[in-house]
């Protein structure tokens, strides 16, 4: 877009003067963001050198503007603006700064590297801590898997780091807002010393979680004078952009920067702050704009329609009043359409149906359509791919945490690194193995993989046994073909194993270069199980270098180790898929909701599949921690209650709602199911206001929805 | 096939054009992940590519001001001790001019961006510029060997281009520009480049016209090298049917700017 392109009020955030801090705030939509990319713009082209200046978003996504129009070729010569998220300008310092800071922050072995840890390393350490523990009857009273239990330890940890208190006032901030059981109490002193022993282990080790990188350049960094300087001396004009969405201790650096900055741009949506069940902190954004010398308020959607706008405020009041009172605009009925159905697979044809007859009839862009749900499975995703791919429609999906060890090429590469060392003694079972050798060796079906398996595997020893001396008759029906490739395979495995020294990540790429993606075998040329195998590799990688500069394991066991971890659900259960490029592509685009509103872009059609789904508004069972008590703006002392709970839920929603309703520029397609895919019948919240709307249009205007 | 505008060419995907066209498309267009290994023995090169990451670090930590007692209390590997004093010994604490450290700079060419990554750009009192580059390496390579990289070219040119449009000076004396390899193993025989106008103006050409050439071209036209040595050296050997398992590099430099730290994407954490 040209800078004539831009509104009035737009242009004049660009043209202010060059040493000038705004607050500018405004709904989603309202055209903020394409202001702040040309004042940055603006700013390259008054002279201003490109890397002084900084970009901050809470969500690496939401930067995807800024990173395009600085690579375009007509951004001028120079550096490059830094884009970063508060978390990762905290972990480049202290990687920059570690031999200055390492010692004061307390950490055992200051002379040692910093050990970055991932979701995933750190819950393997946390693991180490709490395996004991559980054994002597830590957290009997919860039902939740062990995942879930480190995961939301690791949480509190972060919630401590991200809202500014001290990890040791975890428990009780928890237990005063408690109003169940006194019981529950014992819970949480149990997560909070779990903690403070996995911090321990940290320091000890020179272990950097998420929360410990933050709480460092918090402490430590911001009041070095080195770091300091070289912050306020490298960066010296700010774009802060959905500054609703990032950390209190986020607001508060950047309240003590901001007088360094020769120029701000604060951003901030109004009715936003979608990521607080992290710590994201609307209020606190707020505070900023009195430290500003100019607030400005877009209060125009350059989005969506006024049929739109009626929708989301009734949608709104429907959520939070249950009613819809007073006036109320009945264009409202051509902003949205109800379509009811019984099961899950006819609303999926449906979908498919309409999206074809928008590309095909209507003109419309593939991008220009999203499906959102408000999770989404695997088997959702795979019934939506399978059934767009037939129509020939390109589909895009957002998942931000994919399981990667559900995924059959790391599940196959695991069976086959199980068979090539017998001397872990964690033997695949008969099942594992047939499905491996299926998705392994071309022209191999289930038959075929299902009768290898049964003469050739034996489950005593969990090894492969030779196909030479297989009757005639049987290699015949196998084929000499297949007995071939599963030689060559058994040979390989064989010989590696004999090896035995190679790490597992080494091993495991030169299984895939080797034998996997070679000629014969499937993965040749199957470029999804080829990326599934890399990130599972990157994951064993990061693991062993962390590992090995450890003192946890001996470096022999440490394959033994991943394996066992990634069985257990412990490793390779998260990673973060890569979302830059993808929401570019041209193709609809079918995410849960929540992954959409941060991705900040529009769409002119949205699906809202399942509106009756209680996913919409229930938030995830979280019993040994609480997004809304460990919070800035909770009142300590204060009782959580059902009443709480219940009205939280409903902001929640109402704030999705509008989120949503504001990044759509034509219509919405609401279906409902009757049968959900666990086959249940729901009736959330979502639908309830839906209704309300529905029958107040009924008595207003007649109206034609279902 | 039109790449996209936002298509940002460097010395390393250049180099691997040149290579092999086919790689270029693999890595850069479809932008696959392929897990197989480059070349042997793997676990010598991790560790020479970690050693490269400290050594990299390092550098940067010393020209943010430091202390040279707290980095140097940071290495416990003995061969970057050496290559540590090696580097103390330039003595880049006395000199004067402006130093910049691990510094990107882009331009706009041929109808998209061209990047480098500087690993020190030294400008001295009178006005010369000095293009240092850390290799890392075990084995320090022919001067005709690197005289031929990508990296030779496109260093020079990009500073040379950037310096001319700062001072919005179209007359810019590319003479000013000396290029500098220099291998903490092998201290006392940097191989450095002086720069021309001539060699600008050829440099120029020749990648303007790689660069159209690139643009131009459909899929099938990106095909495999006819040096088969190159698959040996290549990840994707098994996707080419070039290959079952990875060459020996015994000579082979680790181009370090491959697996630099600070191209490593910190956010993604």
């Amino acid at each position: 877009m040209n800078f004539d392109d831009l509104s009035p009020a737009q242009q004049e955030i660009v043209r202010l003067p060059l040493q000038t801090k705004v607050f500018l705030h405004g709904q989603a939509g309202s055209g903020k963001t394409t202001a702040a990319i040309h004042r940055m713009l603006g700013l390259i082209d008054q002279g201003i050198p490109a890397e002084s200046v900084l970009v901050l978003v809470p969500q690496r996504s939401l930067a995807q503007g800024y990173r395009d129009v600085i690579r375009t070729p007509n951004s001028r010569a120079g550096g490059e603006p830094a884009i970063l998220t508060i978390g990762g300008l905290a972990q480049r310092m202290i990687a920059l700064f570690w031999p200055i800071v390492a010692k004061n922050a307390g950490f055992k072995n200051p002379t040692r590297p910093p050990q970055f840890l991932t979701l995933e390393t750190a819950q393997y350490y946390l693991a180490s801590i709490v395996e004991p523990l559980l054994q002597k009857g830590y957290f009997e009273s919860v039902t939740v898997d062990p995942n879930r239990l480190y995961s939301q330890i690791l949480d509190n940890l972060n919630k401590s780091a991200v809202v500014g208190f001290a990890p040791d006032e975890i428990s009780q901030r928890l237990i005063q807002a408690w109003a169940g059981k006194a019981s529950q109490s014992v819970i949480y002193e149990q997560a909070q010393e779990c903690a403070l022993l996995f911090r321990k282990l940290c320091l000890q080790q020179d272990l950097l979680d998420f929360s410990l990188q933050l709480s460092i350049f918090t402490d430590h960094l911001w009041t070095s004078f080195l770091c300091k300087k070289y912050l306020t001396s490298t960066y010296r004009h700010l774009i802060y952009d959905n500054a609703e969405e990032d950390y209190p201790v986020a607001h508060d650096i950047i309240a003590k920067w901001l007088p360094d900055f020769e120029s701000a741009l604060i951003l901030s949506d109004t009715e936003a702050g979608f990521r607080s069940f992290m710590g994201a902190d609307p209020v606190s954004a707020n505070s900023l704009g009195d430290q500003c010398s100019k607030k400005v308020e877009f209060c125009n959607s350059l989005v969506k329609t006024h049929p739109l706008d009626n929708l989301e405020s009734a949608l709104s009041r429907s959520l939070i009043e249950h009613r819809l009172d007073g006036h109320f605009d009945s264009d409202v009925e051509s902003s949205f359409s109800i379509h009811p159905f019984r099961f899950y697979p006819q609303v999926i044809d449906w979908i498919v149906k309409q999206v074809s007859e928008l590309l095909i009839n209507q003109n419309v862009t593939p991008n220009e359509i999203v499906i959102l749900t408000p999770f989404l499975s695997d088997s959702l995703r795979f019934s939506f791919y399978t059934r767009f791919t037939e129509c020939g429609i390109p589909i895009n999906t957002f998942r931000p945490s994919r399981s990667l060890r559900d995924e059959p090429a790391v599940k196959t590469v695991i069976t086959l690194a199980k068979l090539a060392y017998p001397i872990w003694a964690l033997k695949p079972s008969k099942d594992e193995v047939r499905t491996a050798l299926m998705l392994t060796i071309t022209d191999c079906d289930y038959v075929r993989a299902d009768l290898l398996t049964q003469i050739l595997y034996s489950s005593a020893s969990g090894s492969l046994r030779s196909f030479d001396p297989v009757k005639k008759e049987m290699q015949q029906r196998l084929t000499y073909t297949i007995g071939e490739r599963y030689e060559k395979l058994r040979r390989w495995l064989e010989q590696n194993s004999n090896q035995g020294t190679l790490e597992l990540d080494f091993f495991l790429s030169k299984l895939f270069g080797e034998i996997l993606s070679q000629p014969g075998f499937k993965f040749h040329e199957n470029f999804d199980s080829a990326s599934s195998v890399n990130r599972l590799i990157e994951s064993c990688r990061k693991f062993r270098q962390t590992m090995t500069d450890g003192t946890l394991i001996n470096e022999a066991s440490i394959s033994k180790e991943y394996i066992r971890l990634v069985d257990e659900g412990i490793l390779a259960a998260q990673y973060l898929s890569d979302w830059a490029g993808k929401s570019q592509s041209d193709s609809v685009l079918i995410s849960p909701a929540f992954s959409f509103l941060m991705s900040n872009r529009p769409a002119k059609y949205q699906f809202w599949l399942d509106i009756g789904s209680q996913g919409w508004w229930t938030r995830l069972d979280q019993p040994l921690t609480h997004p809304y008590v460990l919070n800035r703006n909770w009142a300590r002392g204060q009782l959580w209650t059902d009443a709480q709970e219940y009205s939280t839920n409903q902001k929640t929603l109402a704030r999705v709602t509008t989120g949503l309703i504001r990044r759509c520029s034509d219509h919405i397609f609401m279906c409902s199911i009757g049968i959900n895919e666990q086959g249940n019948e729901e009736r959330g919240a979502l639908v309830m206001a839906i209704q309300t709307i529905l029958r107040k249009l009924k008595t207003t205007a007649g109206g034609k929805h279902v | 096939m039109t790449l996209p505008e936002t298509f940002i060419f460097t010395q390393q995907n250049l180099q691997d054009y040149i290579d092999c066209n086919r790689r270029f498309y693999l890595r850069e267009i479809l932008k696959l992940e392929w897990p197989a290994i480059e070349s042997e023995p793997v676990r010598e090169q991790e560790e020479l590519i970690l050693l490269g990451t400290q050594f990299h670090l390092l550098c940067q930590q010393f020209f943010l001001g430091i202390p040279v007692e707290d980095l140097s209390d940071q290495i416990t590997n003995l061969e970057l001790q050496v290559w540590w004093q090696n580097f103390l010994k330039l003595d880049f604490k006395s000199l004067n001019g402006t130093l910049s450290s691990e510094k990107l700079i882009s331009i706009p060419f041929a109808g998209f961006r061209l990047a480098a990554k500087y690993d020190l750009l030294l400008r001295d009192l009178n006005g010369k510029n000095f293009i240092y580059d850390w290799k890392t390496s075990k084995h320090q390579p022919q001067r005709k060997y690197l005289v031929e990289r990508m990296q030779s070219k496109i260093y020079p040119l990009v500073i040379s281009k950037y310096i001319g449009a700062k001072r919005f000076d179209t007359d810019f004396n590319p003479e000013s520009i000396d290029m500098i390899y220099w291998y903490p193993a092998f201290p006392n025989t940097p191989i450095s480049f002086g720069y021309s106008k001539v060699q600008f103006e050829a440099d120029q050409t020749g990648l303007e016209k790689l660069i159209y050439e690139i643009n131009k071209k459909k899929e099938p036209d990106f095909v495999l090298t006819e040096r088969e040595k190159t698959c040996s050296y290549c990840r994707f050997r098994s996707l080419c049917n070039r290959g079952v398992t990875a060459g020996v590099s015994d000579q082979q430099e680790i181009d370090f700017q491959a697996t630099n730290a600070f191209n490593f994407d910190f956010e993604a954490l």
